[in-house]
This record gives C-alpha cells, sequence and structure tokens, in this order.
C-alpha cells in the first residue's frame, strides 16, 4: 500500500456531463478525511468516482496505486466499500443480515465476522434486531460495522452523521476516528458537518465542483474559507482549543 | 431466549412441506372425476390414464408456475425497491399474454412457419413482457406508486390488445378454441409437452437467480452498494428484469395470467420467517408459490362442482386484500 490511498489526476467526473473538473487530490492511507461543500459542489459524485459508479471523462484515478480505469467492477469490494446515508430497509432485514451483506474480497462476510464487527463497535446485542426498526443512529454504526467487516482498507461514507442527534453524531465521529486509529483504515466522508471535519485528519472543501482548498481541519475550517464555501458570513472562534462556529446573519438572533 | 430467522424458516418448513404434499394428493384426486385415495396407489387402467395424462401434468404446472411467479414477484420487490412489484401488477404479465396471441396469430396466418405455437408462442411473449416492463420502467420511475400506475396503465393497453386480437382471431378461423380464457390463467389441459418447455426454460433461471440472491439484496440496498460489491447495479438489474420476462413468458404462455402469486407469495414467505434476505425468501417462495397455486388450482375446481373457475380470480381474492393491507401500510413490507 502506497502512501496514498486514492488519488485524483486531472480527473473530469459526471454522468451525462462533467460535474467535476480537473480535480488533483491526494488522499493519505489510515486517514479520516471530510469533503465539505454546499449542496450540488459534487462531494457525493467525487465518492461515485471511486466506486466507478460516476464517469470518468478525463485524467485518472488510483485506487491502491491502480489506475481504476483497469479495476473490474467484480474487484472493487478488494479495494473498496461503500456506506450510503440510507439504505433500502424497508423490507425486514435483521441487523445480521446487513452486515453480512458485505463483500469480503471475493467471498462474503461470515456470521463470525459480522459479529466480530459489531462487538467492536459495541453494538451486538442488537444483531438480531431489524435493521428497518432502529434508531438512525443505531443504522449508521451498523453501516460501519458492515463496512469494517468488509475488511476493505478504505471506506467511503456518504453524509455519516446527517439527521443524527448530538449524541449519536458524537458517537459516530468517535467511531470513525477509532477504526482509522486502530484499524489503519481509510475513511473519506462526504458531508456537512463542521464537527466531522474537526476531528479529520484531512478536509477537501469542494465547491462548484472544484477543489477550494484542502488540508488540516486547522487550515480549513476558519471564517474566509467557510464563508467563502457556503457564501454565508461564517466565523470561526478558538475557545480552549475547541472551534466554534459563528454564522453572521440579521435574521439569527 | 431470542427466536432467531433459522427458527422461523424451521417453523415455515414445518408448515409448507406437509401442506405441499397434501396439495400435490388433493389435486390428483380431485377433479372432474374423483379418484379414491386407495387408487393413487393402485390404480386402475381409466385411473391410470387421468392421472398420467391429465393430473400430473397439472401437479407439475402449478408447482412450476408457483414456484416463477412467486421467484418472479421477490426479484421484482427487490429490484425496484417496491414491496408492491409482481409481474401482474406491473404490466409484465399482460405484455406477455399480448405476445403469446401474436405468435398464435402469425402461426395462424402463416401455417407454414417452422416454429410451432409451443415454441413461437413464448419467445414472442418474452418480447412482449420486456416490452411492457420497459414502458412502464420508463414511465414509472420516481415516485413509489408511479410504477403501480403505470403497470395498470400498460396492463389495461395490453388486456384491450388481446381482447381484440382473440375477437379477430375467432373471426378469421372460428374453428381456433378460444384462447380468452388465457385472460383468467388456468393450469387446466397442460401437457407434458408444455411442462418439458416450462420446467426446461424455468429451472436454469430459478437456479441462477437462487445462486445470486446475495447479490439481489445488494441491488435491493442501493446502486452504490451493490457497485461496490461488485455488481454493475444496472446490468444486473436488466438481466434480471430480462429473466423475470422470461419466467413470466413462459407461464403465461400456457397458463396464462395469474395475478397477485407473485406479490402475495414473496410477502407470505418473508412474514412467516421475519426476514427480508433475499437467499432465504427466494428459495423458500418456491416451496410457498408452489403450494399456494397447488391449493389455488384445487379451489378452482371445488368452488362450483363440475366448474373450473378461472385461478386468477381465487388468487385475487386472497391477493387484492394483502395488496390492500400493503398500500394501506404505505411502503412497509
Amino acid at each position: 500500500m502506497g502512501n496514498y490511498v486514492v488519488r485524483f489526476v486531472n480527473a473530469r467526473i459526471g454522468y451525462e456531463e462533467p460535474i467535476i473538473r480537473d480535480i488533483a487530490l491526494n488522499i493519505p492511507t489510515s486517514s479520516l478525511t471530510t469533503i465539505l461543500g454546499p449542496n450540488g459542489s459534487g462531494k457525493t459524485t467525487l465518492l461515485r468516482a471511486i466506486i466507478k459508479y460516476a464517469s470518468l471523462f478525463g485524467g485518472y484515478i488510483y485506487i491502491d496505486g491502480k489506475n481504476i480505469s483497469e479495476v473490474s467492477i467484480r474487484d472493487l469490494p478488494r479495494y473498496v466499500s461503500y456506506s450510503p446515508a440510507e439504505i433500502y430497509s424497508q423490507m425486514a432485514l435483521t441487523v445480521l443480515d446487513v452486515v453480512m451483506s458485505s463483500r469480503n474480497g471475493g467471498g462474503w462476510v461470515s456470521k463470525g465476522e459480522a459479529i466480530a464487527a459489531l462487538k467492536y463497535l459495541g453494538i451486538d446485542d442488537i444483531a438480531n434486531r431489524r435493521f428497518d426498526e432502529l434508531s438512525t443512529g443505531q443504522k449508521r454504526l451498523v453501516l460501519i460495522a458492515r463496512a469494517l467487516a468488509s475488511k476493505a482498507p478504505l471506506l467511503l461514507m456518504d453524509e455519516p452523521t446527517s439527521n443524527l442527534d448530538l449524541g449519536n453524531k458524537y458517537r459516530v465521529i468517535h467511531t470513525l476516528r477509532r477504526i482509522v486509529n486502530d484499524r489503519g483504515v481509510t475513511v473519506i466522508a462526504a458531508g456537512h458537518d463542521i464537527d466531522l471535519a474537526l476531528a479529520s485528519d484531512w478536509v477537501v472543501a469542494l465547491k462548484d465542483g472544484e477543489v477550494m482548498a484542502m488540508g488540516v481541519p486547522e487550515d480549513i475550517i476558519n471564517g474566509k474559507v467557510l464563508s467563502e464555501l457556503y457564501g454565508v458570513d461564517v466565523e470561526v472562534f478558538d475557545v480552549d482549543g475547541h472551534r466554534l462556529i459563528y454564522v453572521r446573519d440579521e435574521f439569527i438572533k | 431466549m431470542i427466536t432467531t430467522v433459522k427458527d422461523f424458516i424451521i417453523k415455515f418448513l414445518w408448515i409448507f412441506i406437509p401442506l405441499l404434499l397434501i396439495g400435490i394428493v388433493l389435486n390428483l384426486i380431485i377433479g372432474e372425476v374423483t379418484i379414491p385415495i386407495k387408487a393413487l396407489f393402485d390404480p386402475t387402467n381409466a385411473y391410470r390414464i387421468i392421472m398420467m395424462d391429465i393430473r400430473l401434468p397439472e401437479v407439475l404446472a402449478c408447482l412450476v408456475v408457483g414456484s416463477n411467479l412467486a421467484v418472479a414477484g421477490a426479484v421484482m420487490q427487490a429490484v425496484f425497491r417496491n414491496p408492491l412489484a409482481e409481474p401482474y401488477v406491473t404490466g409484465t404479465a399482460s405484455g406477455a399474454l399480448f405476445g403469446a396471441l401474436l405468435g398464435l396469430l402469425t402461426y395462424a396466418l402463416f401455417r407454414a412457419s417452422p416454429l410451432s405455437p409451443i415454441i413461437l408462442m413464448p419467445i414472442l411473449s418474452f418480447l412482449g413482457a420486456l416490452l411492457a416492463t420497459s414502458i412502464v420502467v420508463i414511465f414509472g420511475r420516481g415516485y413509489w406508486l408511479s410504477l403501480i400506475l403505470a403497470g395498470i396503465a400498460v396492463s389495461i393497453l395490453f388486456s384491450s390488445i388481446v381482447m381484440i386480437l382473440d375477437t379477430y382471431l375467432l373471426t378469421i378461423i372460428p374453428t381456433l378454441p378460444a384462447i380468452v380464457y388465457l385472460l383468467f390463467g388456468t393450469v387446466s389441459g397442460v401437457n407434458w409437452g408444455e411442462d418439458i418447455v416450462m420446467l426446461s426454460v424455468s429451472l436454469p433461471i430459478l437456479v441462477y437467480i437462487v445462486m445470486s440472491s446475495h447479490e439481489i439484496n445488494l441491488l435491493m440496498m442501493s446502486d452504490e452498494v451493490a457497485q461496490a460489491g461488485g455488481v454493475s447495479p444496472r446490468a444486473f438489474r436488466n438481466l434480471l428484469i430480462a429473466l423475470v420476462g422470461l419466467l413470466t413468458a413462459v407461464t403465461v404462455s400456457f397458463t396464462g395470467i395469474i395475478g397477485f402469486v407473485g406479490l402475495m407469495t414473496p410477502h407470505i414467505t418473508r412474514l412467516l420467517i421475519s426476514s427480508s434476505d433475499n437467499s432465504r425468501v427466494i428459495p423458500l417462495s418456491v416451496i410457498s408459490g408452489s403450494t399456494i397455486m397447488l391449493y389455488a388450482n384445487v379451489a378452482s375446481k371445488v368452488l362450483v362442482p363440475g366448474v373450473v373457475m378461472p385461478i386468477t380470480a381465487i388468487t385475487s381474492l386472497f391477493g387484492v386484500p394483502v395488496l390492500l393491507v400493503l398500500l394501506r401500510g404505505g411502503r412497509n413490507g
């Protein structure tokens, strides 16, 4: 495994036409990277490009040193696992079913591996519960367990902390941090969560299909970058080593 | 003690295996002529002929049709992520019937055709099924109920064409037996030759689908999950739609439209085993679908003595309430 698990080299990505233009981006191995950006900036498209679900119109994407154009869809599970914000779960799938629906390289995750992943996250007590009856917070943890059980070196998470209450949000952030630190996996999360970005190793600010800024959270989570990224007047205060976000708006009292 | 899915599956098998066996026996003995149970093991010549030439082909047809429709329903519900999807509701069956009838018309008009109706009908039926499903997929995108509404529209359209074609066929060839009965569905009169065609098309497809059930689970969750799981969602979805089209076509060509078996069977199976895992639901639906068809066929014969009722009337009696309950529950399966 090289120093970078994912590299975008002048990549143009989109569906019928490119949405992301000439992006150059290196995601370091064993890191937690958050992609921030307003709605429609191309965050999800960037994740989809790594699993070849969005089209590559030009340039290159390397995953684990390999050009993804040369990686077949069948071989993708060896490199990557993808967790969407929601899965269609109206029908009765147990938590174990969801975790065991993950590929483990060539085969499928066994019951033992699924339970081990759930145990690692401290949620093995809900193994036989129905997934659709869980709280959103529990669902997100189950999806993280599913990704973990796949033993893929790269985990892609689309909006892992959206629609979560404060407690559950920090539980998910803590879990993502833990699996990166303990297991050495690489997590790339796309979303709007500044707290997740602050807990990350790297933050990519994406705007209108271009990388506006990339760096460590201290360099990105500041008033200048966030104001430009979201088009509102943002101030960031440092209080006892914690960053507080303040949006200046005459309607916010 | 926690009741696991495995416990539910064991209970399911305890219920359905005896029901299936009893269903087979009932189908063998009940009909225009009632065969005494004793005679099943030591039949007279007349009974043997009835059993071998009429009842056993019907039993086999029930097993194949029940399996095909149940699996087609389970696959469609997963592929469209819609608990109401099945070949009847999505218009696939009506398209298949239109194709089958076109096959018969082609044969009637050009008798020199090298293909006999037994082959020509399923082939055109398959094309009709694909045509109907494609229209529904194109116009039924978006809101989950759109698929069902588009399916109803396409069903009505093809059923109307079938009625016109059938009337026309009878006008030009009065000796041709009325095949409008195919609109109502029946396994009566199915012969060994038709059984063999149905079985030889269906068996490889059913085996393939059962073996692909883990991949179907991925597709059911989301396209991106499927792709990252090594399954191309577009290609796999199209393949499954084509296979469901084939299962429907070969069923409709010989037994007509049998509604709601594809809808209710996977739901009953899911409910009984308390799981939507397709690696369990699909193979078990083969058993429950076959059983439901066996009893629907018996009911079609005994409801009014001496008259064989359309099977769709029987299956709809049970299927429509399931549909209504599902509609009331929104998308909850």
